[in-house]
């Protein structure tokens, strides 16, 4: 929460200064200005799950086009994984989300997947084609998918991850944590 | 298709008639020793008369008669088709009791229609079944309206290493001394089917439970396979006394026969007979219904209806009822509830065609019928079940078994439901079971999200059938949540507070009642009211499940999860839930 709250002030600041300072005052005044207005994209994960989990983590590399990506972590056999990633759209919006083959082949016939776009809410599911496909086993993170964003604001918001389940091919449930994390998106959108 | 069913279809049709005559006790004396391919019966009837009488009327006899005497004076014998009447030597009048005996000696003939067999003699293996058509091997009275019950023993003579067993009756055996053996079954329990099986026949015994022998001719494999029949009839037995009450037998007996026999299984009074083909691979399908014949000893034989209509629903609905809930309470619920599904989706889809249809309370006898009566049937039971509860149910089922044969009815059964548990079934009874079809329910969740969890309202909609679904709230972390949605007059609802969004509802999972169900969503099969991978992965936990061509094959085919309505839950419905997610 406290990283939240930091570059929230410095913008706040930056504005204020920014009006009460005279334009005369030189380059100080205006190195200052710079150092407060420019906020730099970000995204702050919540911590890891330490056990079975799903996490988010977004690159923001292009701040005009941070890219969320989704891993499974240490659940051990998996026969289908079903999560939401929510976005607070006034900020961002999801596009073109894929998912990865995390479960086997979708070609080969081994698995299936699912993605249901949303501007800001992506549903992604993958599942092994029958009990008799057995389960896959997930330990070391695996990548689940990619979702490319796009920025529609300046400012920070929650991306989260939620409506998670882990099925066995018994059909029973695998307790999973979840972390999502702060995105702060930059630029002009 | 071979059919399980029992003995007891066929008899209802033949009765007729008031009786004059009343049979008190027959003593058969049967001699499978003499000559390998032949049979000689002796019989002493101890008969009373009810009117003045001046002729018998019996059964056709399986075995050429030899004679047949009254009070020791030979009678004259006129054939009428399937029976034949003895004219006694003068008129006898009402209250006297006299002996009949007859003589029996020859080749067996049971014909059946179909060119059926129910009796089979060889030097290795003798059954003989009652009557189905005509041929009787016991002396049979072939007046009244009823069924002649009487009390009597059969004393079997044949080789000293040969075994026998007949009608759950514990045998006394004596060494004759000379190669020979004498098995003697005494019944003092009015009966009026009575059956043995006697020859070269290994035996196998319950290992726990009720007391159950297994006879069989055959290897390893077949002994084993009995061996898991009769541990399950020794575990299911003591189930079922509890249940409705202790049965009039000793043991129950399990045997193998052959030959072109009618029925897979055929159960009279404590002794079953079960066709030597369901131990082959092609049928071992059906080695899972075997019980449904140790459950005819309760419905069947301790009672049964005398009325046409309601005679299956009490013996086979019954019977196949009686099963799978011992199963549940032997296996698991799972298991039950695999024998409901399979009992409901084969009379919802299995029927010739959609038109096809009877009410539950039908006469057996036609091919429609086994679908309402065994399939539909059984699963209403389980849909009154859900209604009255289970001991509510049981208290009815009791006073049913208490009413003895014939003594089984509709109106007496809904009463003592009524009584113990305050629920009035009538109902149930004019719509599931007077009535044909079943319901198609639209399911509609709505699920609200709060700060200290989740609301559900879950409503369905449809025709009006009256049931009581219950429905299973999982949630992520494995939490099961349950309760009940009540439905009557064609819609019902539900609210229910979750501590979190639900991962997935299961709405009647144990399958209570015949039915099918629809979401209001395409695709959303976890009833979460939204389509995404929660339904992707429900339908794939059903994957492989198929629509069965066979009776009694459990291809773990459920409609909801065939969404392209292809009877085979496959890549189509995988495919179907990814694009309605899009």
């Amino acid at each position: 929460m406290r990283w939240i709250l930091v570059p929230l002030l410095l913008l706040l600041g930056a504005c204020g200064e920014s009006r009460s300072k005279p334009t005369d005052a030189g380059e100080d005044v205006i190195a200052d200005v710079q150092e407060e207005v420019v906020v730099t994209p970000g995204f702050e994960a919540d911590p890891e799950p330490e056990g079975p989990g799903v996490y988010v983590d977004v690159d923001v590399t292009d701040p005009d086009a941070p890219v969320a990506t989704v891993w499974a972590a240490d659940m051990g056999p998996v026969f289908g994984i079903a999560l939401h990633v929510t976005l607070d759209g006034t900020h961002v919006a999801a596009h073109d989300a894929a998912i990865e083959p995390c479960l086997g082949s979708d070609s080969a016939g081994e698995a299936e997947y699912l993605v249901g776009p949303g501007a800001s809410d992506v549903s992604l599911g993958a599942v092994r084609r029958g009990p008799d496909a057995g389960e896959v086993e997930i330990t070391a993170p695996v990548l689940v998918a990619t979702i490319p964003l796009t920025v529609v604001a300046h400012g920070a918001s929650r991306v989260e991850v939620t409506s998670v389940q882990v099925r066995r091919a018994d059909g029973s449930f695998t307790a999973i944590e979840v972390a999502g994390g702060l995105l702060t998106t930059g630029g002009v959108p | 298709m071979r059919r399980l069913a029992t003995f007891l279809i066929v008899f209802l049709m033949t009765a007729h008639a008031h009786a004059d005559v009343d049979f008190l006790d027959q003593d058969l004396t049967v001699d499978l020793a003499t000559d390998p391919s032949e049979v000689t019966v002796t019989a002493s009837v101890r008969i009373s008369m009810v009117t003045d009488t001046d002729s018998l009327s019996l059964w056709q006899a399986a075995i050429p008669l030899v004679s047949i005497e009254w009070e020791g004076t030979p009678l004259t014998v006129t054939e009428r088709g399937w029976w034949y009447s003895a004219d006694l030597p003068s008129t006898v009048t009402a209250g006297t009791e006299g002996t009949l005996s007859v003589v029996m000696s020859g080749v067996v003939d049971c014909p059946y229609p179909g060119g059926y067999v129910t009796c089979v003699r060889s030097a290795d293996l003798t059954f003989l079944m009652p009557p189905w058509e005509a041929g009787s091997w016991y002396v049979m009275n072939a007046e009244g309206s009823t069924f002649d019950d009487h009390t009597g023993s059969i004393a079997i003579t044949q080789p000293t290493a040969h075994n026998a067993a007949a009608m759950g009756i514990t045998p006394v055996m004596v060494d004759n001394g000379d190669g020979t053996s004498t098995w003697t079954f005494a019944f003092d329990r009015q009966v009026s089917y009575l059956a043995f099986v006697a020859g070269n026949l290994d035996e196998v015994t319950s290992s726990d439970g009720f007391s159950i022998r297994g006879l069989y001719q055959g290897d390893t494999h077949v002994r084993d396979l009995m061996q898991g029949m009769v541990d399950e009839a020794g575990l299911f037995a003591p189930i079922f006394s509890d249940l409705w009450g202790a049965p009039p037998v000793e043991e129950v007996d399990y045997t193998t026969f052959s030959g072109r026999t009618p029925f897979a299984g055929t159960s009279i009074q404590g002794l079953i007979f079960l066709a030597d083909y369901i131990f082959t691979p092609t049928y071992s399908y059906l080695i899972s219904a075997v019980s449904h014949e140790l459950a005819h000893l309760w419905w069947g034989t301790m009672t049964n209806a005398a009325s046409t209509s309601e005679f299956g629903f009490f013996a086979e609905s019954m019977a196949e009822y009686s099963m799978w809930r011992a199963h549940g309470i032997v296996s698991g619920e799972d298991v039950r509830d695999t024998g409901s599904r399979m009992n409901a989706v084969w009379y919802m889809y299995g029927r010739p065609s959609p038109t096809s249809d009877t009410p539950v309370l039908s006469p057996l006898g036609t091919e429609i019928a086994i679908f309402a009566v065994y399939h539909k049937g059984s699963t209403v039971v389980r849909t009154l079940e859900e209604a009255a509860g289970a001991e509510g149910l049981d208290a009815g089922l009791r006073a049913m078994v208490e009413a003895g044969p014939d003594g089984a009815n509709i109106v007496d059964f809904v009463d003592a439901v009524d009584a113990a548990s305050g629920v009035d079934l009538t109902p149930y009874v004019d719509i599931w079971l007077r009535g044909r079809g079943f319901p198609v329910v639209t399911v509609t969740p709505s699920i609200v999200e709060s700060t200290d969890g989740a609301t559900a309202t879950i409503s369905a909609a449809g025709l009006d059938f009256p049931m009581q679904l219950p429905f299973k709230v999982l949630m992520a972390d494995g939490t099961v949540i349950e309760d009940t949605l009540p439905y009557d007059f064609g819609s019902g609802e539900v609210v229910i507070d979750l501590p979190d969004l639900p991962a997935c509802v299961q709405i009647d999972p144990g399958w209570t009642a015949v039915r099918e169900l629809s979401p209001s969503v395409d695709g959303d099969v976890s009833f979460d009211g939204r389509v995404d991978g929660a339904d992707l992965i429900e339908v794939a936990l059903k994957y492989g499940g198929a629509m069965p061509s066979e009776r009694r094959v459990d291809g773990a085919y459920d409609p909801l999860y065939d969404l392209d309505g292809s009877l085979v839950i496959d890549d189509g419905d995988l495919s179907t839930v990814v694009a309605a997610a899009e």
